[in-house]
């Protein structure tokens, strides 16, 4: 069961992989350009759908991590090896979410949404003014993409993080069935059951956040090289409630959630940019809708599909 | 292996209401203590308070284990998990979104986290290993006669079926003093020979067991001791079959008037 079920997840990885190969080669670049932006907050999906899916974290200052990944790469790349512009960022990540989450350590459910949320609109404040560093409210333009031989512009961006956020669904999916994302669910659903089993709520709590900064990050550095730019408007509120919306529309927790999330909240509203003022009113009707109708999001709409047309083996949508 | 929980003078108020009123027991190894009384004489929060899931004063609490006392005075929830003290809850808490089986491994799960950390980087190979980590798991089931649900969803089972695997959940933990609220609540006939015979089999594996428990003809064919409760305080403690058949005891927790 286990070996079959990580099988799975393989396949579908190798699946992501080509179907971001196969959009390379067949969209047109302004296409590719939304295709790639979709995948990069597909890539940083997966974090917040390991914060508030596995972990029933909810976090509004993500966009720090995204800021981090971005400023990142558009200093280093200019000035280190391709491997050092990730890594770095990464690990000041890792550092920032250490700080955070001691910070908030005692700080539960909503309270700890809102200390978050402060968390973002700080490191927007900070942006705008470390000017040496970020170039403040002007931005550093003019980054360089990864290359990929055959491709160009968005394509390689589009080939690259493709296959980044295969592996990273690949061990998000992994995560979940290891003893630490288990762990981390019955953080999520049963705090009294978790303290009976000896669980350590607090470490549960501390990687998760840990965890779930990583691809945030990588997928900033994505984002920075996607558009050759990165300014302080990119981490705005609505990033950090974008983020968010894709866990929660996808439906917190199940495996496909920040790749459809993303489609949703990203791919969708590019597609009627005639209507792009309305985006807010967007995220905030999908929401509501979603919070009172599927409150499990479209992995409600797999459930009944399977019920519905396959197989009566097996259960919920995960 | 084997391992004692002693309690004295364990006392709970909730407000102006003594809920626990200086009760003291001990838990034996291979040996299964008793906690009869009638709703709200305080049974569950005997367990709650040794549990550490509601605040308590004691004179003593100790846990005695290969030839070592611990005072837990003033410990964690989690302290007294890890140290092998392992409760069961009158509405069986399972964790949605989990299968079963995974379930039942929770039991294990602080020293899974610990010890095969590596598994969150999936892969076929570690993939043997998760088959294997849920491998007593599996068993676990298959003794209480739940093999064939070890992939549900738990939401999907019965009440009674919940209440066994959280027993199952418990038989893997590696507990060595067992506090079982209500056990045999809410399960069929077939369920409680099941649940009866799986908790003699963990009485002989040498687990000391406190069980809270209604059905007083388990309570009888199970406890060694027994010990009944009103309102809070002991009023009676003895041989299970002597504590049964005492007219206080009936009078009292039955409404038995006796001529």
């Amino acid at each position: 069961m286990q070996v079959t079920r990580q099988r799975t997840y393989a396949i579908e990885a190798a699946a992501i992989a080509a179907v971001a190969i196969a959009a390379a080669v067949v969209l047109r670049p302004h296409e590719s350009q939304v295709a790639a932006l979709t995948v990069i907050f597909a890539l940083a999906g997966i974090g917040l759908n390991i914060l508030v899916g596995y972990a029933g974290l909810v976090s509004l200052g993500h966009v720090v991590f995204f800021a981090i990944g971005g400023y990142g790469w558009a200093r280093l790349s200019e000035i280190a090896p391709v491997p050092i512009a990730f890594l770095v960022p990464v690990l000041i990540s890792l550092a920032v979410a250490a700080g955070i989450v001691v910070v908030t350590l005692r700080v539960a459910g909503y309270y700890f949404g809102i200390t978050t949320l402060a968390i973002g609109l700080l490191s927007v404040v900070v942006v705008q003014n470390a000017v040496p560093l970020t170039g403040g409210h002007a931005g550093i333009a003019g980054i360089q993409q990864l290359g990929v031989p055959g491709f160009a512009g968005p394509d390689q961006v589009l080939v690259i993080v493709g296959i980044v956020l295969a592996i990273a669904y690949f061990l998000q999916s992994s995560l979940r069935e290891s003893p630490l994302g288990t762990a981390m669910l019955a953080t999520r659903f049963d705090l009294a059951a978790s303290r009976s089993l000896g669980i350590s709520i607090t470490s549960i709590k501390f990687l998760a956040f840990m965890i779930s900064a990583v691809p945030v990050t990588i997928a900033g550095a994505f984002l920075a090289q996607l558009v050759h730019y990165i300014g302080p408007d990119q981490f705005s509120l609505e990033a950090s409630i974008k983020l968010i919306a894709i866990a929660i529309i996808g439906g917190r927790g199940w495996r496909w959630a920040p790749i459809l999330g993303a489609v949703v909240v990203v791919t969708l509203p590019e597609l009627l940019r005639p209507l792009a003022e309305y985006r807010l009113v967007f995220y905030g009707a999908a929401l509501a809708f979603v919070a009172i109708f599927m409150p499990r999001g479209l992995s409600q709409l797999a459930v009944w599909v399977r019920e519905r047309f396959g197989s009566h083996r097996r259960k919920a949508a995960i | 292996m084997s391992a004692r929980l002693s309690v004295k003078d364990l006392t709970v108020r909730f407000g102006g209401v003594v809920a626990v009123d200086r009760l003291s027991l001990d838990v034996e190894p291979g040996l299964i203590l008793g906690l009869i009384g009638p709703n709200g004489a305080g049974k569950s929060t005997v367990i709650n308070a040794i549990t550490a899931f509601v605040p308590s004063t004691t004179a003593q609490l100790v846990f005695e284990a290969d030839g070592k006392a611990t005072d837990l005075g003033g410990t964690t929830s989690r302290v007294r998990s890890r140290i092998g003290i392992i409760r069961t809850f009158q509405t069986p808490r399972l964790i949605p979104e989990l299968t079963v089986a995974q379930n039942v491994a929770m039991g294990r799960i602080s020293r899974d986290v610990r010890s095969r950390w590596f598994e969150l980087f999936g892969g076929p190979a570690l993939a043997g290993g998760a088959r294997r980590r849920l491998a007593p798991a599996v068993e676990a089931l298959a003794a209480l006669g739940l093999e064939d649900v070890a992939e549900e969803d738990p939401s999907r089972l019965s009440l009674g079926e919940q209440r066994l695997v959280e027993i199952a959940r418990a038989s893997v933990s590696g507990a060595r003093v067992l506090l079982l609220d209500e056990p045999f609540a809410g399960l069929s006939s077939a369920e409680q020979d099941r649940l009866a015979q799986e908790i003699a089999q963990l009485r002989v594996a040498g687990i000391a067991i406190l069980l809270v428990e209604h059905h007083l003809e388990h309570v009888r064919s199970l406890a060694d001791t027994v010990i009944a409760m009103d309102q809070g305080a002991e009023f009676l403690r003895g041989g299970a079959v002597d504590v049964l058949d005492s007219q206080s005891v009936r009078e009292r927790y039955l409404g038995e008037v006796v001529a």
